[in-house]
């Protein structure tokens, strides 16, 4: 077996070595109570469990004795989304998960040092790159009698990831990477937070493209198809094997990202060494009990820190000039700099099946300075980017996908030009994220779209009136008009 | 942290009479109604509402500035920058306002408390185990749980000033839900006054940062490391060494 963890693809086709050790353990895991904190089901319910829910998808039944409270109030419910935590807790699940695999396929006879693929679903220059491994959609076992558990799974989206219209999801790309924080409401890991992120998180871009994407893409939701998939939720997600090969990917690019020259990594003690009200935990490999960790340790050096064969390929970094050595991510400033809002619409928004249409106002001032800034140079250049921010996306759909516009054409109907696009989004957990009892307290999704060259191209057309900019905003989710997807605001904000 | 201490040290400079010592000795099955009236009004006498207003926010600010630090961000970075004094000022006005008018009921609850109990120590140990009752039950859960809830602020003009007043006004209500019981407990600590609203804004605290969860009956934030620590005792020694550690 290998020393590090590999693209996936790169394994060979089919039932190579790496699927079948993965299948067997899993196999294994399957087989062992939920109450085994090395059991397939806690693992997963280390990520989101909800009781009601497991039942409901037969995943559980309403006799199943569940681990004691006391167990479970420490691991279970774990997963971090909208938060600077979202890359350091899934890092940490991820290696855990590793060793609990590895130490399954070692009992079962198999090789030692089973390391976890990575899905490298946007490596150009692999043809085969955007479809699921084929291990994952064979449905048995070499033996052609056992089932295989890799594709015994609710997937109902893509098997080939592109751009989903019906749901309003762009291809998925690499823009991500462009972002040069690590923390904040802007950023390329997600907003300060603490664990429990009901008040203020904001999705990070990576969280949002390609991870998000991917997870709905393949899991699917209506309308686009016929029913929701374990990965477009967050209390299944864990569920699917795909889903660690999935993250597995998503953490490989936050590795790739932070071997970047100019990226500032987040560098507090609360970030670092927290979260201080409710520590990580993880079981231990051999079941005996569990442990915590912090990111600090999910950095080179921890004990969780991962080694990947490639940080280039599929990431969007290139390879450095053999003369100059690794680079280090320069550590930010704590508190790093947070875009200011100027201007926000007036009411809050319900959108069911059709476009909804609303204008924000830029306060004056600030509209006039932007304008004036934005003149002759790109916005970046004039030294302040301008956002799109849509804030506290609610709604009773388990998923689904979302697209603004700025000052789209009057009467374009659904045929929306793309240049005026921006920013689109798959809402992956949105149900989860609304739920008042959920781990996000009801504030739904929160998202930031940069939209400097949008605007930039609206005051070169002529089509920039600061104290009127039209957003049209379209949404793709199962609700419709009987459960509407609300937007509790829609603002701009500029560095 | 600032303005909590700050009024920490300011309610200590009041000379208000936090365990309703009219009744001391007696209790309601005891008291007839003339009596009960004459202390009522003399509880007043002693303190004059002014003071008790003043003292109420003094406990207020100290106890509940750290708890709304979050939303009070949210106010702020949803604000011009020109406007976040006022749109501050407008969401503590609405949440504190909210606490202050239930200040009365709230009297009037210690005060029926502390004639059912009879003797202060007998009333603080009545208002902790009501405060500890309360934090179990399905519906304080079900209150916290909204306190976490975000609103819309506007940007421009009176609508801006109105979200903030009702953000704060909301949250102040669902934080009152949920945090009345506990407030009770200080009122009836005479001697270690301060001692105790500092250990009840730690367990408040500690309430709202374990975040939302399904409304149940449950163990209260308060008891869960003794309770955790007795279980570690016991994991450890049917483990064999075992750590049921964080």
């Amino acid at each position: 077996m290998a020393s590090k963890r590999q693209d996936a693809w790169k394994l060979g086709p089919g039932w190579n070595d790496t699927f079948l050790w993965y299948a067997k353990a899993i196999i294994e895991l399957k087989k062992r109570d939920i109450t085994d904190r090395n059991s397939w089901l806690y693992l997963a319910a280390m990520h989101q469990f909800d009781r009601d829910l497991w039942i409901q998808l037969g995943i559980i039944d309403r006799n199943t004795a569940l681990p004691a409270a006391a167990d479970t109030k420490n691991t279970w419910n774990q997963c971090q989304h909208s938060s600077f935590y979202f890359l350091p807790w899934h890092r940490g699940y991820l290696a855990r998960f590793e060793e609990i695999i590895a130490a399954t396929i070692v009992a079962l006879g198999g090789p030692a040092g089973w390391k976890l693929p990575y899905w490298n679903y946007l490596n150009a220059t692999d043809p085969n790159a955007r479809k699921i491994p084929e291990a994952f959609l064979l449905r048995f076992l070499p033996d052609n009698k056992t089932r295989n558990p890799l594709e015994d799974v609710p997937r109902f989206g893509q098997k080939v990831l592109a751009a989903e219209p019906r749901l309003r999801i762009p291809d998925i790309d690499l823009s991500a990477m462009r972002e040069p924080d690590f923390s904040g409401s802007v950023s390329f890991g997600g907003s300060k937070t603490l664990f429990s992120n009901p008040d203020i998180g904001v999705r990070g871009q990576l969280e949002n493209v390609p991870h998000g994407s991917v997870h709905v893409l393949v899991g699917g939701t209506p309308p686009a198809n016929s029913d929701v998939g374990f990965l477009s939720r967050f209390e299944t997600a864990g569920l699917d094997p795909l889903f660690w090969l999935h993250h597995c990917n998503i953490d490989r690019l936050w590795a790739a990202w932070m071997s970047k020259p100019g990226v500032r990594m987040e560098a507090g003690r609360q970030w670092l060494d927290g979260p201080s009200d409710r520590a990580f935990a993880l079981p231990k490999a051999n079941g005996s009990g569990l442990e915590k960790f912090t990111a600090r340790d999910t950095l080179a050096g921890g004990k969780l820190h991962p080694d990947y064969d490639d940080l280039h390929a599929g990431t969007g970094v290139p390879i450095p000039p053999a003369s100059v050595g690794a680079v280090v991510a320069a550590l930010g400033p704590v508190a790093m700099a947070e875009p200011k809002v100027i201007g926000a619409n007036s009411e809050k928004m319900t959108i069911g099946d059709n476009p909804i249409e609303t204008v924000v106002k830029i306060a004056p001032q600030e509209g006039a300075n932007m304008a004036a800034a934005m003149g002759a140079r790109a916005p970046a250049a004039a030294g302040g980017r301008i956002f799109l921010k849509l804030e506290n996306i609610r709604g009773a759909s388990a998923a689904g996908g979302l697209q603004a516009y700025v000052n789209p054409p009057a009467g374009a109907g659904d045929d929306l030009p793309e240049n005026r696009v921006a920013g689109s989004a798959a809402l992956f957990g949105l149900a989860s994220a609304s739920k008042v009892d959920g781990q996000h307290g009801g504030n739904g999704i929160t998202l930031i779209f940069d939209i400097s060259d949008l605007a930039q191209r609206l005051v070169a057309a002529g089509d920039f009136n600061p104290a009127r900019l039209r957003i049209k905003i379209v949404a793709a989710h199962a609700g419709g008009n009987a459960d509407p997807i609300t937007i509790d605001r829609v603002s701009v904000l500029r560095d | 942290m600032l303005v909590a201490g700050t009024a920490l040290a300011f309610s200590l400079t009041l000379d208000i009479d936090a365990d309703l010592p009219l009744l001391c000795g007696s209790v309601a099955a005891e008291l007839p109604l003339a009596a009960i009236h004459t202390s009522a009004r003399l509880l007043l006498a002693t303190n004059p509402p002014a003071s008790l207003a003043l003292a109420w926010l003094a406990m207020l600010l100290a106890m509940m500035t750290p708890l709304i630090a979050l939303p009070l961000s949210h106010v702020r970075a949803s604000s011009l920058a020109a406007r976040q004094w006022r749109a501050t000022a407008g969401f503590l006005l609405g949440y504190f306002g909210v606490w202050m008018c239930a200040g009365i009921p709230m009297l009037a609850a210690a005060f029926a408390l502390r004639l059912l109990a009879g003797s202060v120590p007998a009333t603080f140990l009545a208002a902790s185990l009501l405060a500890l009752v309360w934090s179990a039950n399905p519906l304080h859960k079900a209150a916290q749980n909204r306190s976490h809830r975000l609103r819309r602020i506007g940007l421009f003009g009176l609508a801006a000033d109105r979200d903030c007043i009702i953000f704060g006004a909301a949250l102040g209500g669902w934080c009152l839900a949920s945090c009345w019981a506990w407030m009770l407990v200080p009122l009836f600590a005479p001697t270690a006054h301060v001692a105790v609203m500092v250990a009840v804004a730690s367990i408040v605290m500690a309430e709202r940062l374990r975040g939302p969860g399904p409304p149940r009956w449950r163990v209260p934030v308060v008891l869960s490391p003794p309770l955790d620590w007795l279980r570690g005792l016991w994991i450890q020694g049917g483990r064999d060494g075992a750590r049921a550690i964080v």
